[in-house]
């Protein structure tokens, strides 16, 4: 069993540092110019622009100039994130934002790896493959109509009442309980992306190395001790890849969907910054205030994927960097 | 798969529980799954007054193939259509090619800056200059307006460069190592010894940037004002507004053909999903096989 | 080893190919790859091409001989049936353009998708290359006033001043005499031209649009019920909708519509109460919020005990996708609606013959003394916003544009189409000879008014027909399929005196910066707020024994700030009006 791991172990991790030997000047050239193509896009596309960040910073009207050194410039410094921070619905909104997503992280994350394992199991190559295809199209499905389905299922006369019904339980309106709405988002999440988000993760199994499997088949292990001792391991990677990313994304949510699946009786659960940000930003002109909170939420994102990166870098040995 | 056998008579109960357990969940998982396109399929098939009354759960109510014949007809739905398969089809090429140049430097251990460059890569996955700067941007160039204003922004995908990245350096580094002993250029080793074994990876990429760009239309709302140049969701999105506009926001002089617009819109949504996924759908077989089967790495090390 | 590096080759072959086709096929479509403007420039040009052939066509160049050329950019009206792009088969086009050949004009249009209209016109408008006339209409006022102040949009008083020849002055402050204050700053400043509607009159009364309840008329008489007047009556009729079960489908499912997670939903006017957090009284002039106003207990009281008795579906409020679910399913009895509405009935998809959707007009005795408002759209609308932009040079031909848009014949054009074609004036009074046809029709015969086909490009000034007898006004109504009862109601409103306005935004003059970055500041807040109150109350999770509380924090989200600015704006609005 030990030998099989370190061979997984082997793969997949970084060398120590001390291995490492700078390559010399020459290679580093030819390798920069490989990356150029990529990192000059992305410079010209994603950087270029960024300037428009400041305008989280001034009361900004467009058509204006964002920079302008002629005075025109009405800079207000933090007072939009002053005035998100110190609104009266700031901690539900960061509350709801964090519940829903610590909801998703916990199944949004792991269903699709559950669902990766067991197909992974199943031998009948053509069933797996329509079953991977079919847990996939949710995924393409537009968010107005699965909300819609998912409101009708839901509606007093719909599928899930009516099944409560001949079970004699009571009829509810599930769309305006502000407790149902957690469920109801993350199984709608989950449904919709389950299948699209398990695909790296059977691309990372179709890798592995068969004669792992059978010298553990030789060692006497069963099929739920090679699951545990060699596919987890040899997708951990990938696992540590999304986690940090999904970490990365706590302060954002499928604003989408909770906008057509919230009313105000489930603000109470429902509204995120997401949905709050778009509600105020119906009133027009308030592209300071957006970008701030836009800002606010990035800044905060960024720092948990670099928190996230160090403790999987201690602890997994997995690091972004 | 032969080895199937062998195990069998080792652990025998507990394995064939096990596979059919496997079975049946994906079964189940199939049937919950594959239940929303059926949905939005009868919908597209009912009669429009199941459609309004949204009654339709498990079979069509009454036939019509009404909105699919207006779909059919309409020369600008075929001219989107056209648009989108240029957008995917050179997007999605361009995505590998800056994906795989992208990521193999970062792999090369000893590569002088790698924090500095992965950091680069990172921070435009958090921070954006928004709407207006980009708009801007893209005028400068004199994009506006063009193909070009759609194909080079998506030309590259930091997500897609990174997990290349992360497969690359799962690859054993001693392939690298005897390469270059052998006197190999960087972009040698990458096309002939790490791209053939990178199809698992290299298909998933390809998934996420097809499925990508089929379904966007953000870049082409800001940067195409047009109609003739616009993808298939752009198409789609129109019809999803018109049923969604808030009628209550109308004065009584706009809101009849809000309705009336509204009321058209109703159906032929449905047979709009369905028509503009069933392409992508049947791509995806493709490219599954590259990852499913299993590609043996292992036994390349030799 | 060779097959792949064969592969490999074909594919970046590919790429590049793909890459070039896709750009080939780009600049084969576009006229000009000049940067940022091909599009705008290409279709101008199309445009173009069909304007010039007509000066020459009608013999009749201007008569100074000197054309102006103006670029518009404007969102695509999107009527289905009467579609924009096929606008050189309709004869009122051809009257636009020879109206503008007439005044020495040309112009060429950028007609944008509508779904696409706001995201452009908020980045454009930050690019350099503007067209001399914008709707700006996504944009709000405090914006514009901040691009006029710096110069992205031209001020418009001192060039009407300069160079017109008076109409637009004259339609501003004669016909539509409360236009001007609402596009008017403190300042006497002026950034945007908007649309002009202007509802009928009989007998120099002017003819508002009231909304209120409709009730299911046929249903009614099925189970022998009057017309509700009491909101008692009411109440009884929709219990025996469900006792009797008059959608017989053999369960008591008869149900209302009421979107109780706002004021505006006709119940609440019932019971005296504004249409929004903030209202007009316009028997007191005051700006008030429903919250504070007397009756607003006894609201919460009626809807929880309707929502209790099952006769509110409560699944259904706020989410229009189940509300016309119900609707088609032939379940709701009563809901709200414009008084004259006529497209209501069609709503009800499941087959049912004789769906009859009447205005109740509106209800008494809700409560002891307890007066009913009225939710009504006034007859003046001002709405949208065009604007001259920097970029523009030919001031005077800007000018003489919008006194072209701003004149009478234009707006007959643009109200009732062609004379004799598509109108005919008959006593004094001009008769719709197309209102009765649908849109489908109407398209079908490409015979339309110019509204629905350039609307939104170009300014909508729709006028009106003065009646001179209310029997005249009344025949016209029945030409275009409105019940008596429909017309009853439309008349009681004409005299009704507790009517708050739809559009508020039509009583108060511009804001100042303050005011805006007040609203700005406390809107969404207390928007929230009420909204989630209001179901909350409604549904009964909320308790009216905590009620002060509920004013406390509405207080301290800053309820009483946005009353008292509204109320400046407001008192502003009348002053400018003496």
């Amino acid at each position: 069993m030990g030998v099989q791991e370190k061979t997984v172990r082997t793969r997949g991790m970084k060398r120590k540092k001390g291995y490492r030997k700078k390559v010399s000047w020459r290679e580093q050239w030819e390798l920069m110019l490989i990356m150029l193509p990529a990192f000059a896009l992305i410079f010209i596309f994603c950087y270029i622009p960024m300037y428009g960040i400041v305008i989280a910073f001034q009361e900004y009207v467009p058509g204006a100039p964002m920079i302008a050194f002629d005075g025109s410039t009405r800079w207000v410094g933090l007072k939009h994130f002053m005035d998100f921070i110190s609104s009266r619905t700031f901690p539900r909104l960061i509350r709801n934002t964090l519940v829903l997503n610590g909801l998703n992280l916990l199944f949004g994350f792991s269903i699709p790896i559950i669902f990766a394992l067991i197909l992974n199991e199943v031998k009948l190559s053509r069933y797996k493959k329509i079953v991977q295809t079919a847990s996939y199209l949710p995924y393409f499905i537009s968010t107005v109509i699965v909300a819609g389905m998912v409101l009708s299922f839901l509606d007093t006369n719909g599928l899930v009442n009516t099944v409560r019904r001949m079970m004699g339980l009571s009829v509810k309106a599930f769309n305006m309980d502000p407790k149902a709405f957690p469920v109801i988002y993350t199984v709608t999440n989950v449904w919709k992306s389950f299948g699209w988000d398990s695909i790296l993760y059977l691309s990372a199994m179709s890798s592995i190395d068969m004669n792992l499997y059978e010298a553990a088949k030789m060692d006497g292990a069963n099929r739920a001790q090679q699951m545990w001792y060699i596919t987890i391991p040899s997708i951990k990677p990938t696992i540590m890849l999304l986690l940090i990313f999904a970490i990365g994304g706590m302060l954002g949510t499928n604003t989408d969907l909770i906008l057509l699946l919230y009313n105000p009786a489930t603000y109470e659960t429902a509204d995120v910054i997401g949905t709050y940000v778009y509600r105020d930003s119906l009133l027009g002109g308030r592209f300071s205030f957006g970008t701030a909170v836009g800002l606010f939420t990035s800044v905060l994102n960024f720092t948990l994927v670099f928190i996230a990166n160090k403790v999987s870098a201690k602890v997994a040995d997995y690091s972004l960097w | 798969m032969a080895k199937n056998t062998q195990i069998k008579s080792h652990v025998k109960n507990g394995s064939r529980a096990f596979d059919v357990f496997c079975v049946l969940f994906c079964g189940m998982v199939c049937l919950v799954t594959l239940y929303p396109m059926y949905y939005v399929f009868i919908m597209s098939v009912s009669a429009p007054e199941a459609v309004n009354s949204m009654s339709v759960f498990l079979f069509p109510k009454g036939f019509q193939l009404d909105s699919y014949a207006i779909l059919f007809k309409d020369s600008q739905m075929w001219r989107a259509y056209g648009n989108t398969i240029i957008y995917t089809v050179s997007s999605t090429l361009l995505i590998l090619i800056t994906s795989v140049l992208g990521a193999y430097p970062l792999t090369v251990s000893g590569l002088r800056g790698r924090k500095f460059f992965v950091t680069f890569l990172l921070i435009p996955m958090y921070f954006g200059g928004g709407l207006i700067p980009s708009f801007l941007l893209i005028n400068k160039l004199g994009l506006y307006a063009t193909r070009w204003a759609i194909i080079l922004p998506s030309a590259f995908n930091i997500w897609n460069l990174i997990l290349v990245r992360t497969f690359f350096s799962g690859l054993p580094e001693e392939l690298r190592e005897s390469a270059r002993m052998d006197g190999a250029g960087h972009l040698r080793i990458l096309f002939q010894i790490f791209l053939p074994i990178s199809k698992a990876v290299l298909a998933v990429v390809s998934i996420y940037s097809i499925v990508g760009m089929w379904n966007s239309w953000f870049n082409a709302q800001v940067y195409l004002p047009s109609v003739d140049l616009q993808p298939l969701q752009m198409y789609l999105k129109r019809v999803l507004v018109q049923m969604s506009v808030d009628l209550s926001k109308l004065n009584s002089t706009e809101i009849a053909d809000a309705v009336e617009k509204m009321f058209s819109a109703t159906q032929l949504k449905y047979s709009m999903i369905i028509f503009t996924t069933l392409p992508i759908i049947f791509t995806y077989p493709f490219f599954q096989k590259y990852f499913i089967k299993g590609v043996m790495v292992g036994s390349l090390k030799g | 080893m060779r097959k792949r590096m064969k592969t490999t080759a074909a594919v970046l072959a590919l790429t590049l190919l793909t890459a070039a086709l896709a750009g080939c096929g780009d600049q084969g479509g576009q006229s000009s790859s000049d940067s940022g403007q091909s599009s705008p420039e290409s279709q101008a040009s199309n445009e173009k091409s069909s304007d010039e052939s007509q000066p020459s066509d009608q013999g009749q160049p201007a008569q100074s001989g000197e054309v102006h050329k103006l670029t518009i950019l404007g969102p695509d009206p999107g009527n289905q049936f009467i579609k924009y792009e096929e606008r050189e088969e309709y004869e009122v086009w051809h009257a636009l353009q020879d109206m503008l050949a007439e005044n020495g004009l040309e112009l060429e249009i950028e007609a944008v998708p509508q779904d696409q209209y706001t995201v452009m016109i908020q980045t454009r408008m930050s690019s350099s290359s503007l067209p001399d006339i914008v709707n700006v209409s996504p944009i709000d006022d405090a914006s514009l006033i901040a691009m006029g102040k710096q110069g992205t949009i031209q001020e418009l008083s001192g060039l009407i001043g300069q160079y017109s020849n008076g109409n637009i002055e004259r339609m501003y402050k004669e016909k539509y005499n409360t236009g001007y204050p609402l596009i008017q700053t403190s300042e006497g400043e002026i950034y945007w031209l908007t649309n002009l509607h202007k509802g009928n009159t009989y007998e120099s009364k002017e003819v508002v649009q009231g909304l209120g309840i409709q009730i299911r008329k046929d249903w009614l008489d099925k189970a022998n019920l009057e017309m509700p007047e009491t909101l008692e009556d009411f109440t009884n009729a929709l219990h025996t909708f469900r006792e009797m079960d008059v959608n017989g489908n053999g369960q008591q499912d008869e149900i209302i519509l009421v979107d109780c997670q706002t004021f505006a939903n006709g119940l609440a006017q019932v019971f005296g109460l504004g249409n929004g957090i903030v209202a007009l009284d316009t028997v007191n002039g005051k700006i008030v919020s429903p919250w504070y106003q007397d009756h607003v207990k006894d609201y919460f009281v009626y809807v929880n005990q309707l929502i209790q008795d099952g006769i509110i579906d409560s699944a259904t409020v706020g989410s229009t996708d189940l509300q016309n679910q119900r609707l088609a399913d032939n379940l709701v009895g009563s809901w709200y609606a414009y008084d004259g509405a006529t497209y209501l009935d069609a709503y009800v998809t499941n087959g049912t013959e004789g769906v009859d959707y009447e205005p109740v007009f509106t209800l008494t005795d809700a409560a002891e003394g307890c007066v009913p408002w009225k939710e009504v759209e006034t007859s003046q609308l001002v709405w949208d916003r065009y604007c001259i932009t920097k970029a523009c040079t030919d001031l005077e031909g800007v000018v003489k544009f919008l006194d072209m848009i701003y004149s009478e014949e234009y707006s007959d054009i643009l109200t009732w189409g062609i004379e004799g074609k598509d109108f005919e004036v008959r006593d004094g009074m001009k008769v719709s000879l197309i209102n009765s046809m649908t849109n489908e029709e109407k398209g079908a015969a490409k015979r339309s008014s110019g509204s629905p086909l350039w609307g939104g490009l170009l300014p909508r000034i729709q006028t009106s027909v003065d009646y001179p007898t209310k029997e005249a006004w009344e025949e016209q109504q029945r030409t275009e399929n409105k019940s008596e009862l429909k017309i009853q109601a439309l008349e009681k409103g004409v005299d009704y005196k507790e009517w708050c306005p739809l559009m508020l935004d039509n009583f108060l003059a511009m804001a100042t910066d303050e005011e805006n970055e007040t609203i700005n500041r406390v809107q969404t807040g207390i928007q929230t707020y009420s909204d989630e109150l209001c179901i909350k109350l409604a549904q009964g999770t909320a308790s009216l024994d905590d009620f002060d509380s509920y004013l406390e924090e509405l207080k301290e989200l800053g309820l009483d700030e946005l009353i008292a600015v509204q109320q400046a704006r407001y008192d502003r609005f009348v002053q400018s009006q003496n």
